[in-house]
């Protein structure tokens, strides 16, 4: 179907593809695995012929062969890439979108290309509102437009690229269902993802990159997780999540009645030196409840109580004053200023400790960067490099420095390890363990489910804004969590 | 290698942010060839001492677009606090310390109105202060009747007239201006957080600053400073009118565009921005002595700026890298913003 041979990628200084030679076939689920920077994105803009690999590789569609690809020479060959972050005109409905180009003006009335969508999404079991604006859908039914749109340009390689990643559980089974059905029509599906529990549910066959490097294409029936996570770190991992001595002690933080920011009645109590996670469905308030306790958004009601006192954040200083810090889900938008330095960006939660008399002391400065680029292990060549030539790990962990030089007795983590890479993701850990060791509370909401049984010492699952249940470690099994995420009760079979 | 690698540092250094100063000695060497007169004494004490009042307003122009803003109506603030000051010297016996207080509390005023319209309705800076831009100018026009005034009284003007060293007082005032600009954007906490809001200001206030307080406060400086720039320019000229002031926003926003302060906030150093002034004021220094009409001087700082915004743009855009291809949209994003 499609075969790559000695593809090779240089960038000055960097081979990004090293003599890569990989086939797919028709109809089969493929999953491309390796950690961030193996390669993997490279390798799909190849294929899509948005970037040209060096001279000397070759590309053969069934039996045509070229050297590189071009966007249009690539279409035509039936490839088509959904990538993480969508690509559709928003104030346009879903069917319009969907078949934007090819079948427009006369004898297409908005109706009829209506009826035309509605055909594909009932075949596909796609659960979309023709006529709807793009703009009013969830990112994760954008998604699934975009998916629309491929099938529909009759798609005969579809690349995905961390497809689940703005996704909530119920809605990647929808997209398995989809993929499945894809396959049945011979469509190859060429499948990216950081998740190894969907890599195992859905695909047949594993190829693993490790530094721009072809490493090994698997059965997925014949391997297991700790073979891959050794194929693509190429050492052994002892375990996935590192042990930790439960050190739990006083209630620093009640949460008494929080309500606003759509989210209502939420309850619970933090103690020093635990992990407590919020596990819930995307659109479950677990982010809103974190936006409240740290002052980004307003309290309509209820009573935040630290270290036994009540207690008003109106503004993220005031929370950071109290001693509660925040990492943002989103690390580019919220985390860290991109077009600046690690210098700088440290300094930012922890302005007053620097300054005399509003004066920046340039070596408190410096000394406060330095402490944490050791102490997390930032690697950067200098503490004046910019945040936005950084990878993803070390910006979270500039962002990370950032909200601990502020020195918070409670840290909220959102999404910590989020498109980070795995080796980035042990360290992230290890930290976090080590802050909960030294006595920090920490919050943690994550919708990797792994992460959130592996790290937490209890877990709050949140169901449409409000507690649906809270687990003890002893408690703890992914099937619980799912029953109360989706607004079942704990016992129920 | 080594050395390579040095030559290469510096290029890039250029490139990404010392340009402004290689435009300024190509300027020099240009002007000095065509008209020898360019580089004679006189002629560099006119730039200079020519050049006060519009170095000191770019020391405005800098808090507000370092801050993430653009404020397009400093102009006619211009007018208007330069009528009111001239106005209340003429009409009555007030002294100058007693003006120059009045000017900069009046054009705080103003800035602190576009920047409390901007960050408490979160509205586009551009279109805030080309509406108030408009309300200026009516006042300005209304108090003054469209009359000009002139004949400041001479304890005003002393800034100007009296010599230090052989240069006029301004020239120290603006010295001072620059200087402190510096140290509040560079030294200090304030400086610290505009730069911040500037870069980013979501991630600004959750890391616990006051952004809309920062943000407002750019906006008020900048009418400071330019109320200071303006009762310079009043001491120097000597006569006010609703027309005096209007069009340095365009020069300063060009000259800060060249000095390399980002349209899009965050970014930017004091000393490029006044090699940016000095290279919009040769040019027009420049074009008088060829004896190029003051008009075609419009035209060609109009055809800077676009290639000033064009390279600024030009290098702002990612390198073709891999990874760079998910920051280039959300670039892209943020302008759209």
């Amino acid at each position: 179907m499609l075969k790559l041979e000695h593809i090779t990628k240089t960038y000055p200084g960097v081979k990004a593809l090293q003599d890569v030679s990989l086939s797919f076939e028709q109809g089969e689920v493929h999953a491309l695995l390796g950690e961030n920077g193996a390669g993997k994105s490279t390798l799909i803009k190849i294929i899509a012929g948005a970037i040209a690999p060096d001279a000397g590789g070759k590309l053969w569609f069934d039996d045509r062969e070229y050297p590189c690809m071009t966007p249009a020479l690539s279409a035509q060959n039936g490839v088509a890439v959904i990538y993480q972050d969508v690509n559709l005109v928003v104030n346009m409905t879903v069917a319009e979108n969907i078949f934007m180009g090819r079948k427009m003006g006369k004898g297409y009335s908005r109706k009829r290309l209506n009826l035309l969508a509605q055909e594909l999404f009932d075949e596909y079991g796609f659960e979309l509102d023709p006529a709807a604006r793009v703009i009013s859908l969830s990112p994760a039914m954008q998604q699934m437009v975009e998916i629309a749109r491929a099938i529909s340009n009759e798609a005969k390689i579809m690349i995905m690229d961390e497809p689940t990643a703005p996704l909530a559980s119920r809605e990647v089974d929808l997209l398995f269902d989809i993929i499945r059905k894809l396959k049945k029509k011979g469509v190859t599906v060429i499948y990216i993802s950081h998740r190894m529990e969907e890599v195992f549910e859905i695909t047949e066959r594993i190829s693993v990159l490790r530094d721009g490097e072809y490493v090994k294409t698997i059965r997925t029936k014949d391997t297991n997780r700790q073979e891959l996570v050794n194929l693509m770190v190429g050492r052994e991992l002892n375990e996935t999540f590192p042990e930790r001595q439960n050190s739990r002690g006083d209630v620093i933080l009640e949460a008494k009645k929080l309500t606003g920011n759509s989210v209502e009645q939420i309850d619970f109590q933090l103690h020093k030196g635990e992990i407590l996670g919020f596990a819930g469905l995307v659109g479950s308030g677990r982010s809103e409840t974190m936006e409240l306790l740290c002052g980004a958004k307003k309290l309509e009601s209820g009573e935040i109580v630290l270290r036994g006192q009540r207690v008003r954040i109106k503004s993220p200083s005031d929370a950071i004053r109290q001693g509660i810090g925040w990492i943002p889900e989103d690390r580019k938008e919220q985390g860290v200023i991109l077009h600046n330095t690690v210098l700088f960006n440290t300094s930012l939660s922890c302005m007053d400790k620097l300054t005399t008399f509003g004066f920046i002391s340039k070596k408190k400065n410096e000394e406060t960067a330095e402490k944490y680029r050791a102490d997390l292990q930032i690697k950067v060549p200098h503490i004046r490099q910019m945040v936005i030539n950084l990878s993803g790990g070390n910006q979270q962990k500039v962002a990370l420095a950032k909200t601990l030089a502020a020195d918070p007795d409670i840290i909220i983590f959102d999404e910590p390890t989020k498109g980070i890479d795995v080796g980035a993701k042990q360290e992230i850990y290890h930290l976090m363990n080590r802050l909960a060791g030294e006595g920090k509370a920490i919050l943690m909401v994550s919708s990797d489910m792994e992460e959130i049984l592996g790290m937490s010492d209890r877990i709050i699952v949140l169901y449409e804004g409000r507690c649906a249940g809270e687990l003890s470690r002893g408690e703890f099994s992914q099937e619980t969590i799912l029953r109360l995420a989706s607004g079942m009760q704990k016992e129920e079979a | 290698m080594e050395n390579k690698s040095l030559i290469r540092r510096i290029g890039r250094y250029f490139y990404q942010e010392g340009t402004v100063y290689i435009i300024l000695l190509v300027l020099v060497i240009f002007f000095s060839i065509f008209n020898p007169l360019f580089l004679s004494p006189r002629n560099i004490y006119n730039l200079i001492t020519q050049s006060t009042y519009i170095v000191i307003a770019g020391m405005g122009i800098c808090f507000v677009m370092i801050g993430g803003g653009i404020d397009l109506s400093v102009g006619t603030q211009m007018a208007v606090v330069g009528c009111v000051s001239g106005i209340i010297m003429l009409e009555t016996d007030l002294p100058f310390f007693v003006v120059w207080p009045v000017g900069i509390v009046l054009g705080f005023l103003m800035g602190t109105l576009n920047g409390i319209i901007a960050s408490k309705l979160k509205l586009f800076p551009l279109i805030v202060t080309i509406a108030t831009s408009e309300v200026f100018k009516g006042i300005a026009y209304t108090i003054t009747s469209s009359k000009s005034y002139s004949g400041m009284p001479a304890g005003f003007r002393v800034l100007y007239k009296t010599k230090f060293l052989g240069l006029p007082l301004d020239v120290y005032l603006a010295v001072l201006v620059v200087a402190v600009t510096w140290i509040v954007l560079n030294k200090t906490h304030f400086g610290r957080d505009i730069l911040a809001v500037g870069g980013n200001k979501e991630c600004a206030r959750l890391s616990g600053i006051k952004a809309d307080l920062i943000q407002t406060l750019c906006f008020s400086l900048t009418g400071a400073i330019f109320a200071i720039a303006t009762l310079d320019m009043l001491a120097q000229q000597n006569m006010t009118s609703a027309t005096t002031g209007p069009g340095t926003e365009i020069t300063c926003l060009t000259a800060a565009i060249i000095g390399g302060i980002s349209m899009m906030g965050g970014k930017g150093n004091v000393t490029g921005m006044v090699a940016g002034i000095f290279v919009m004021q040769m040019i027009a220094n420049g074009m008088q002595l060829a004896g190029w009409g003051s008009y075609t001087q419009y035209t060609v700082k109009g055809i800077i700026l676009l290639l000033a915004i064009s390279f600024d743009a030009l290098k702002n855009r990612p390198r073709p890298m891999v990874r760079n291809h998910k920051e280039n949209k959300d670039m892209g994003e943020k302008k759209a913003a």
